[in-house]
This record gives C-alpha cells, structure tokens and sequence, in this order.
C-alpha cells in the first residue's frame, strides 16, 4: 500500500476508534516517565518519546510472568497455564530501533524446536504501528548498528509526522484493517518533499556506521586482553544495561508457593551483569568476577548473537547509555575493543 | 472486531509448550555414599503418554521439579536400554537438592527433556572408548556405559576401559554396576581412590596419574571425561600426551540453567548453549572460547 495522509485530529480519533476493539498500548507518563501502557484515550499518548524508559519487550516478555500454577496432591499434578491474550492488542508508537530489537527476540523465543507458546501467543495477537523518529537523541546510535530512524521492518503500520499531519502506510494486512474506514487523503509532493527533509535531518543528528566485522574479529581475539579489566572497572554490576536493553532476553525462573501443596511457576527478567546468575549450588562460579560479565555482556551481542541467530544484540536505542549510573558507554567500549591491538 | 481469543491450547499442551513438566513418581531412593550426600531416584511416568512420548540418549538430562523450590537439571543416569523407571543421582547442595533428598517413595515430582544432545554415539561406533570419571560425576557416564555393555551394542564398539575415581571408597557411585562390569570380561575397569585405606585391593592415586599408568592407545580411540574441573585440568595434558587430539576427548559440562531450552539465556559457553548445543562437548568445540565451565 502506498502512503497516504491523514491529518492530526483525524489520526487522534482513529486511536480513539481503535480502542473499542483493541487494548491499546502506546508511550505514556507512568510515575514520571514515559512507558508502554495501556491507554484509555488518545490524550494520554506521549507523542514525542523516543526512548521509553523500560522497552515496549515487556509487552511480549513481561518483567515478571506466571508460566503456570501447580498443584500436587498425591494422585498427580495439576497445571494450570492461564488464558493467554484475551483482546486483539495494538501497540502503537512503536520506534524503529525497538521494533528491530522485537524481530531478534523472535529468533531467541519463536524457534521452531521450541516455541516460547507465552511470548509467540502476545506477538500473534498484536498489531504494532511504528513511528519515525525525527529528532533523535544524544544518545541515539541505530545508524552506528545498521539501523535507521525511518526502518519500516517489524511494523504494521507505520507513521511520519510532517508538521501539520503525519504519512500513514499500512505494510501488512493487519495494518490495512487499522485503516479501515479512516479519512485518508492523498500525499503530495510537498509533502512527500518534507518527508524526505524530515528523515534527512534525523539521518544528519546520527553517528556513522561502525566497522561491525572488525568489531567482531577483535572479540574473538581479544578474550584474554586487559581491556576487560578496564572496561570492568567503574561498573557496579546493577544490571540496568540489561534489563532496559530492548534485545536481552535472559530469565530467571523460580517457584512462589502458596502453601506446601500448591503455588506459582514465575519467570523474571534476570540479567548477565549479576554474580549470582551463573554461580552454582557448589559454590563454582564460572563468570567470577565482573571482568567476565561485561565481556559476557559484549560478546553475546557482537559476537555470539551474530553467529547463532545471525542478528546483532544491539539496535542503538541508547537506554544503556542513558540510564548508566556510572556513564559507561557502549558507544566507547565499541570505540575501544575497534582500536585494541 | 471483537476480538476476544481463546485460550490457545499450546499453553495446555505440554507437547507444545516447552515449559510445562510431566509428573513423575518417586518409586525407589537409594543412597549412594557414605556421606548420604548423593542419592537416586528412579522415577516412573505418571501418565503412560508421557512415558511413551520419552525417548533419550546416554548424556541426555531433564530439568527436575520439586514443587515449591524450582527446577534443576540432572543428568540421566539410567540407559535407555534398561526398562522400568528413569534414574537421577542427586548432590545434597542447594535449596532444590536438600528438598529433594527429603522427598519419599511415592510422592510426585515434574520432569521436563530429555534436553541437550547427547554422547556422540554414532562417532563412537568402531572405535575404542574410554571413559574417565571422578568422584559424582559418573551419572551420565553410567547410562553410556550400560548402553554401550547392552548385548544389542557391544558388538558395535571394541575395547571399552573406564577409569573411575573417589576420594575414598565410600563415595563410589553405582558400587553394583561397578562390580558386575568388573566380573565381565569384554570391559576393563580401574577403580581408583585418593588415599590407600584398610581393605582396598584396586588402585590408589589421583585420575590423572591412573590415566597415564593404564596408558590406553590413542589409536581409533574416544575418551569421555567428567569430573570436577580440577581432574578434568590435570587430566586433559595427560590425554594430549598419550595422542589423543582435542577432537576425540569429549566431556559433559555443567553450568547453571533454567529453560534448559537455549531461551533464558545463562549457560552459553562462547556462542554454544550448554543446554541445547551440549551438554557434551569435544574439547575441540570448546578451543578458543572463554574458559567460562
């Protein structure tokens, strides 16, 4: 389908209309920030967030999830696993970097010998619209990391705000049934003239393209060098890089009992960066120290991801970078490990 | 559209989702050591479905439920050529395994797998295979061995040698496996422990140095090793020694898991998931990757 456009207010009360059908997630103030949450008009949509303070992943891979509940008696087991989405979801303002990081996610829980039935259940029944970005941050890298701030790939639908009224183009079937009885009105070449303008402008506020290839020679050269212990050095290994990152994907899962016979079966997000999340009943740890864990940290997105799923653990969202506590850069580190010898 | 879905029956099934153990009843314990540290279960299906959808090779393992504490992952100690219940030897360690040990016959546990690959049996055919273990990581080691002594197998592989330490005789697994295989005459076994004691007539000395005294040819051979990694780290220069190339010495590792299905992320070793890439590795897969086992 080729673009078309629709007019502010009538792209207002197209969300507004969308909401009788769907549970509508889009960024909006939580306690402060801005993040994916279910919205009960239009109003609350925080239209100009690019980076939402926890990644739109939760809504596919929630923070903490109930796999099933048990209960044992002495005849058996009962398994009680939920009902699984209930309501046709859209999630709306999506950016193109998280959108990305959603299709490497895929590649870790929707595989074909063994489909994560939790996660591929709340993609199959949601219909994700994304959003260009046209004033990206100080901390936004997607170009660095082969990504764009216009990428059309993981959407549905997709928007581009031109000032006075944003390009709408519906990129799969489930995209075209948002549109459906909407206002649209043909794009000129204005219009598709400031377009152009708006992706050139954002392209120009973003970093070059990094040498990827030789960052990942370099790490499979570099396991044993002291710029690990370095890198390591300021890092309080509070996991934030991680459990922010849209592409980690590492849990945890535990029991939570309700009494002795039955109870909960739970998966947390859990992260690398912990001394625990490799330490064994022994007492054995195999990543001891956080020398290992950062380069744990890296490597699986530079290197390992690449030659496993052939998709890089890392779309330049900048949440990492952002949400430090002691400013440790990836953009720096990656800067680092291109010029280590 | 309103689009209320139904509850998708994968979420139920636990044929479709991965996460979903089957229940399995405690039908015998036995203690294995003198420390009453290690302990088996075997384990029968509860639903005869369940039983009938398993099947496993030696070095397979299952991630156990003890209901209320989590899951862990054991390794197979029984061989799919024996009939009747599945074995798992358990170290009295953590949360789980405490849990466990206080478990009785007839109470109902879950079970998810088998996972991971395997011993590379089909390599193995026509060749020689020795098989080195220490102190109470023999459990995998014990369903290849049964697997490989098993009348509808033996013939397929020729000399077969187990090397088998303990600090002290009292921690030997399997003593009654180990003294049938020691009767027979198509397979050689070296028991071995730390420190002589009264009464004990085998050999005495670290796996290493029993290693490089037996001496097995390199030649068209497979060694498989599990130990802890301090025996596996002496043990491995002793191999290379002797001829064997880094191809041919195999071994089980253990890391700590969740999924057990290559998804929660914490027992990659390099780009290798220990649960779905491994458990067993040749030490030439592992060359070059951080030392992270």
């Amino acid at each position: 389908m080729t673009r078309q456009k629709i007019s502010r207010a009538d792209l207002g009360a197209l969300l507004a209309k969308l909401q009788q059908d769907y549970t509508v997630y889009a960024p909006a103030e939580v306690a402060g920030y801005s993040t994916f949450r279910p919205i009960t008009s239009p109003e609350e949509v925080d239209w100009y967030c690019l980076v939402t303070r926890k990644p739109p992943k939760e809504l596919f891979f929630p923070q903490s999830e109930t796999l099933f509940e048990y209960i044992c008696s002495s005849d058996g087991l009962a398994l009680h696993p939920g009902e699984g989405v209930q309501r046709e979801r859209i999630l709306w303002g999506v950016r193109p970097c998280d959108a990305r990081a959603m299709l490497v996610q895929d590649t870790v829980f929707n595989t074909s010998e063994a489909r994560d039935v939790y996660y591929s259940n709340k993609r199959e029944h949601t219909t994700i619209v994304g959003i260009g970005c046209n004033e990206p941050l100080q901390t936004c890298f997607c170009t660095s990391v082969g990504g764009r701030p216009f990428r059309h790939e993981g959407f549905d639908l997709f928007l581009t705000d031109i000032g006075d009224a944003y390009l709408v183009e519906a990129l799969t079937p489930k995209g075209d049934k948002l549109l459906e009885g909407s206002e649209l009105f043909p794009v000129s070449q204005a219009d598709l003239r400031t377009a152009q303008a708006v992706e050139q402008a954002a392209r120009q506020r973003l970093p070059a393209p990094i040498d990827l290839e030789h960052i990942q020679k370099r790490l499979q050269e570099m396991i044993n060098s002291p710029f690990w212990d370095e890198a390591q050095a300021p890092c309080l290994g509070c996991g934030i890089c991680t459990f922010l990152c849209p592409v980690c994907h590492c849990f945890d899962i535990v029991d939570e009992p309700v009494n002795a016979s039955c109870g909960l079966r739970v998966r947390n997000w859990d992260t690398c960066q912990y001394c625990i999340y490799t330490l064994e009943a022994s007492g054995h740890n195999p990543r001891p120290g956080g020398r290992e864990r950062v380069r744990q940290r890296l490597m699986h997105k530079f290197d390992y991801q690449p030659l496993r799923q052939n998709v890089l653990g890392c779309v330049g969202c900048g949440r990492c970078v952002q949400l430090c506590p002691v400013n440790i850069d990836i953009r720096q580190l990656l800067v680092g490990i291109g010029a280590t010898e | 559209m309103t689009s209320a879905t139904r509850a998708p029956e994968a979420l139920a099934n636990p044929q479709l989702n991965p996460y979903l153990p089957v229940p399995m009843r405690i039908e015998r314990t036995q203690v294995e050591t003198d420390d009453n540290m290690l302990k088996s279960f075997d384990l029968s299906f509860v639903h005869s479905e369940d039983a009938a959808n398993f099947r496993f090779r030696p070095g397979q393992f299952c991630e156990i439920s003890v209901f209320g504490k989590g899951e862990a992952p054991f390794g197979i100690a029984s061989s799919p050529t024996e009939p009747g219940p599945l074995k798992f030897t358990a170290n009295k360690i953590g949360v789980l395994t405490t849990a466990l040990h206080s478990m009785h016959e007839g109470e109902i546990l879950g079970l998810r797998g088998p996972l991971g690959n395997g011993y590379p049996l089909e390599k193995f055919e026509g060749h020689n295979v020795v098989i080195i273990g220490g102190g109470f990581a023999f459990t995998t080691l014990r369903s290849l061995t049964q697997y490989l002594l098993h009348p509808d197998h033996r013939s397929r592989f020729r000399d077969i040698i187990i090397i088998y330490g303990a600090r002290r005789p009292g921690l030997l697994l399997y003593t009654d496996d180990l003294a049938a295989w020691e009767r027979r005459q198509d397979v050689q076994v070296h028991l071995t422990i730390d420190q002589a004691v009264p009464g004990w007539t085998k050999l005495v000395g670290f796996v290493p140095d029993v290693v490089a005294k037996v001496a097995p040819t390199a030649e068209d051979t497979y060694a498989v090793i599990c130990g802890p990694p301090v025996m596996i780290r002496f043990t491995m220069p002793k191999l290379t020694g002797l001829g064997f190339p880094r191809e041919r010495i195999y071994s089980s590792l253990e890391r700590r898991m969740k999924c057990g299905i290559a998804k929660c992320g914490r027992c990659n070793i390099g780009p290798y998931y220990v649960c779905k890439d491994g458990p067993v590795f040749s030490y030439a897969q592992l060359e070059g990757l951080p030392e992270e086992y």
